[in-house]
């Protein structure tokens, strides 16, 4: 399994240095009402580790989302994420049977930015909705085999060195694992509130010289499923932005988990480098 | 913990933040865009560039994206964006006469709010 998740960290790499990235001040996990310019493709790679207890014992998970989102107009995106899973259960299984990997579900999403104020150089207020799909095209076992579809909000809103974003989703399950992992992958619909907060550590004020900005993001999750599960989680971290590049780091934290029947998060990081050309 | 208060709370103090904060801070900078209307277009007519205010940059890479965009419009030979007053200047080629409806688009497209624009002899 080490060899596996080396393999998959190594891809990760190569793939983050040749992708593009065409909109940022969106922190490192969660969504933002910003997307590519039209005719334009943004490709996005991002690696997540989390682990999770199941009966006492570990789990661990490697997620490696490939997103690529297209402008269709200047206010209509449509991405496409394919998750790459490796997830190691051997704590579990002695033999480490458990073990697996493959691909997650494809998700196809439509994002259309309806209002934008953009009252200042840097600051911008966008409103887009977002809806789509989640396709059962990942493998057994880490595939909830529906087809799931979702529809949410999401709003941006940045103002001198402060910036939030913030959506909501809410994905119904068509079918689901008998003994999902993470939330959503059950039986149970699920209910996503997302808020990023950013603050610009640096520059303190943009100059005609300023090429990159330090900040200092916190991410709050919450995931609602429809069966009671409840989960809390928060995720601080670094996001250095220059013109071309932009690095983020964010551990992951859970506040308060009340789960029933999925297994509860233990902690995780997410890493990201992204490169616009 | 009682689950419906633990999910009130947390579900609806966020929404609830996010739209006061949202509503008070849209009008709190309608107010800081006195150029909104200050739209001049044109062609360069030999102009040697051209200097554009636009809005709603957010960012480094934001406004890079916009010297992208530039880079596609056909007579722009050299752009930089300036993220202290949201100011984008332009090179131009001499000998192309550039439209500046092209560059107003190309902002535009960029999801960006373009307000003004002037040729630099």
């Amino acid at each position: 399994m080490q060899s596996k998740i080396n393999r998959a960290v190594g891809l990760f790499v190569v793939l983050a240095f040749v992708g593009r990235e065409a909109h940022a001040q969106a922190s490192a996990l969660s969504d933002a009402a910003t997307q590519p310019a039209k005719g334009r493709i943004a490709w996005r790679e991002q690696a997540r580790f989390e682990r999770y207890e199941l009966l006492g014992n570990d789990v661990d998970q490697w997620t490696i989302d490939t997103r690529l989102i297209y402008g269709l107009r200047k206010d209509v995106s449509l991405t496409l994420n394919v998750p790459t899973i490796l997830r190691d259960r051997s704590a579990v299984s002695a033999a480490g049977v458990g073990d697996q990997e493959g691909l997650g579900d494809t998700t196809l999403m439509l994002k259309w930015r309806f209002w934008q104020h953009d009252p200042a150089p840097v600051d911008t207020n966008r409103l887009a909705l977002i809806g789509g799909l989640r396709l059962p095209t990942g493998t057994d076992g880490l595939s909830s085999g529906g087809w799931d579809p979702f529809v949410g909000l999401t709003f941006t809103k940045v103002e001198g060195r402060y910036g939030m974003n913030a959506s909501a989703r809410y994905t119904a399950s068509t079918d689901g694992l008998a003994n999902p992992i993470s939330a959503g992958t059950g039986e149970a619909d699920l209910l996503t509130l997302e808020t990023s907060w950013l603050y610009r550590l640096s520059p303190s004020e943009y100059t005609s010289e300023t090429d990159a900005s330090l900040y200092f993001t916190v991410e709050s999750f919450l995931d609602y499923e429809t069966n009671g599960d409840i989960a809390w989680r928060i995720a601080p971290g670094l996001l250095y932005e220059a013109r071309r590049w932009t690095a983020e780091l964010s551990p992951i934290v859970p506040v308060a988990q009340d789960i029933d029947d999925r297994t509860e998060l233990d902690w995780g990081v997410a890493f990201g480098v992204r490169f616009l050309f | 913990m009682n689950k419906k208060v633990f999910v009130s709370s947390l579900l609806f103090g966020p929404l609830l933040g996010l739209s006061v904060v949202g509503l008070v801070g849209c009008g709190s900078t309608e107010s800081r865009a006195p150029e909104a209307a200050a739209v001049t277009l044109g062609n360069s007519d030999g102009a040697s560039g051209a200097k554009m205010r636009v809005d709603g940059l957010g960012c480094p890479m934001c406004a890079e994206s916009i010297s992208i965009l530039m880079d596609n419009v056909d007579g722009v030979t050299e752009s930089r964006v300036d993220l202290s007053n949201g100011v984008v200047n332009v090179a131009l080629d001499t000998s192309v006469n550039v439209s500046g409806e092209d560059l107003r688009r190309a902002i535009d497209d960029g999801g960006f709010t373009f307000r003004s624009i002037e040729f630099v002899k």
